[in-house]
């Protein structure tokens, strides 16, 4: 790489400036030797395309990764909590009852007897 | 010229030999990346289709614009159209919506359970398979909500504060259905159409035209292939495929609680959920069968849907056939050792009484043909894959129909037995329905993507990071799989 990519001319309307450096590479391995190079010098603005997704490079560009996961444990749990609150939450949790009439419910003294 | 000009002549080659030493190449034809993209875009890109898509077309749509004047002759008259009566209450209708419903289930696996499997071979096929899941679903859905006698009141089924103080009942595994038949096409409609992001912005980027550049630059969402995109991509992707694993399961199992729950005989049992689940992935891996071997064949995509995916498939099928088959003998079996009178008695007039016809052919549809699928010759043929899986399909549906007809027509009182008489219009709107869908999917054929592009580019050999040149040197060469 040129040393003057460092320090770019002033803008003048007759001396073209860098604004910037696009390189094309062959295959993915030096697609991500180079990513590994250019996230080791300390460049910030940068970014790499690719057709498809390249294990590893999202590490190798030091990629902050999403807070997706956290949406969607969010979503998840508003959608387990809120209907479950909605039907009452831990009230309608089946535990066990002690109640005498409740053991001898006329429901299920018909449902014993027609069985067969 | 005409039908033999457009089949697309590709050769066969069988990549189904298992090398313990090496991977069979999942892509054949020695492709790279740039033609990869240029086997699968060039379709969409036509700038016109085929004739024999548009005779296609033309059927299926006619087929579909019948369904929806016959839609319309039932909001009209009302439920008495069909053959629904007493004491068989639920006909075609319901069977329509379990057969197709259940269909969908198959391409939720491939997209999403093989996926979490780290499956490879799936990529060639589940964008296919995933269509069809997301028109599968759109015929199953039409059934229940046009059923309702009173459509106009079909909005009743969500629980939303009324002036009647009525919620719908919870208890209900009809309502069940509303929520996860309606949750199976949420997720399967967003998990088809993220993982076309990428292929629909390669579509952009090639695009001559400005309307076909305008529309699928707007469903691109603005994809770069950035690796910032990708590293969310690959997380959305992950997730959505989480959640769909369970839905594959779940729907079903909620689908067959709708006759699990009751109490009649040959419905009220607890293998119904995995019997049904089991029997939707087998009919749904029919149905990708029955449409990727004319698509693979019109559409030029056989070295990227080899015959090793459509061995694989049919051992899905093979397998499925055996739990199936399972099903119905221990439902025989439990029948006789429960020492249930009624039970036994459904089991015996399924097998002998007036709908003997139908059970029997639903055996062997379901268990007899697909014990072709032992033989590698029938699973690596196309034409005799195609037959076996028409076959399948004719069962499945046949299955939900004993099922459903059988129970009801001879229940508990001899007295209110009777037998079902569907009408014209039953047979005209399952045929519909069949028109419904092939609408849908010819039209996917046609103008979008029909393999996942850059799924296929990461199971090239070429894609791996630790590839070089040299690697190539290694990668089993296409003569050695050539018959």
């Amino acid at each position: 790489m040129n040393d003057n990519s460092h320090s770019p001319t002033k803008p003048n309307s007759h001396q073209p400036h860098y604004v910037g450096v696009v390189a094309r590479f062959g295959s993915p391995a030096d697609l991500m030797a180079a990513a590994r190079q250019i996230s080791a010098a300390g460049y910030r603005y940068w970014d790499c395309h690719t057709p498809f997704p390249i294990h590893g490079l999202d590490r190798a560009m030091k990629i902050r990764p999403t807070i997706l996961p956290w949406l969607v444990a969010g979503a998840g749990a508003m959608g387990a909590l809120g209907p479950w609150s909605c039907n009452g939450g831990p009230t309608e949790l089946p535990i066990p009852s002690t109640s005498v009439e409740n053991h001898f419910s006329v429901y299920r003294l018909t449902f014993l007897s027609s069985s067969n | 010229m005409g039908l033999a000009s457009m089949i697309s002549r590709q050769p066969e080659v069988d990549n189904t030999i298992s090398d313990p030493t090496s991977r069979p190449p999942l892509v054949i034809g020695q492709h790279d990346f740039a033609t990869v993209t240029e086997t699968v875009a060039r379709i969409p890109e036509r700038p016109r289709a085929t004739l024999a898509w548009k005779v296609s077309f033309a059927v299926a749509a006619s087929l579909a614009a019948m369904f929806i004047a016959l839609t319309g002759y039932l909001f009209v008259t009302g439920i008495g159209i069909w053959g629904n009566n007493s004491p068989v209450f639920w006909g075609f209708p319901i069977v329509n919506f379990v057969f197709w419903v259940g269909i969908g289930h198959a391409g939720t696996l491939i997209s999403a359970i093989l996926f979490l499997f780290r499956q490879h071979w799936r990529t060639s096929i589940n964008r296919f398979a995933e269509a069809m899941t997301v028109f599968a679903v759109v015929c199953a859905g039409i059934f229940p909500a046009i059923h309702v006698g009173r459509v106009w009141y079909v909005y009743w089924l969500a629980p939303y504060p009324n002036p009647m103080g009525m919620w719908p009942n919870f208890r209900s595994p009809l309502l069940w259905d509303v929520f996860a038949v309606s949750t199976y096409m949420t997720v399967s409609v967003l998990f088809w159409y993220l993982g076309m992001i990428p292929d629909l912005a390669t579509l952009r980027d090639r695009a001559t035209r400005p309307l076909p550049r305008l529309l699928y630059g707007l469903f691109s969402l603005g994809w770069s292939g950035s690796a910032r995109h990708w590293h969310r991509f690959e997380k959305a992707y992950l997730f959505l495929a989480a959640l769909a694993t369970p839905l594959v399961l779940s729907v079903h199992s909620v689908v067959s609680f709708d006759f699990a729950v009751s109490l009649i005989p040959g419905w009220h049992t607890t293998i119904f959920p995995p019997y049904f689940v089991a029997g939707a992935i087998f009919s749904g891996f029919a149905m990708v069968v029955t449409l990727m071997v004319p698509a693979r064949e019109f559409f030029g995509l056989k070295e990227l849907v080899t015959l090793r995916h459509l061995d694989n498939m049919n051992k899905f099928i093979l397998a499925t056939s055996f739990m199936v088959g399972y099903a119905y003998l221990i439902e025989v079996f439990m029948a006789w050792y429960s020492g249930n009178k009624y039970e036994l008695f459904t089991f015996l007039n399924r097998a002998l009484g007036p709908y003997a016809w139908a059970y029997w052919t639903m055996v062997i549809c379901n268990v007899a043909i697909p014990q072709l699928f032992w033989s590698k010759k029938c699973r690596t043929t196309p034409w005799m894959m195609w037959i076996i899986a028409i076959f399948v399909n004719i069962g499945m549906w046949f299955e939900r129909f004993v099922i459903i007809v059988t129970s009801l027509s001879r229940d508990f009182l001899p007295g209110s037995w009777a037998l079902y008489k569907p009408t014209i219009i039953d047979f005209l709107m399952l045929i519909g329905s069949f028109g419904i869908f092939f609408t849908l999917f010819l039209l996917f054929c046609r103008y979008l993507p029909m393999v996942a592009m850059a799924e296929v580019k990461t199971v090239l050999p070429q894609a791996h990071v630790h590839h070089r040149h040299a690697a190539e040197e290694h990668a089993p060469s296409e003569l050695e799989y050539a018959r």
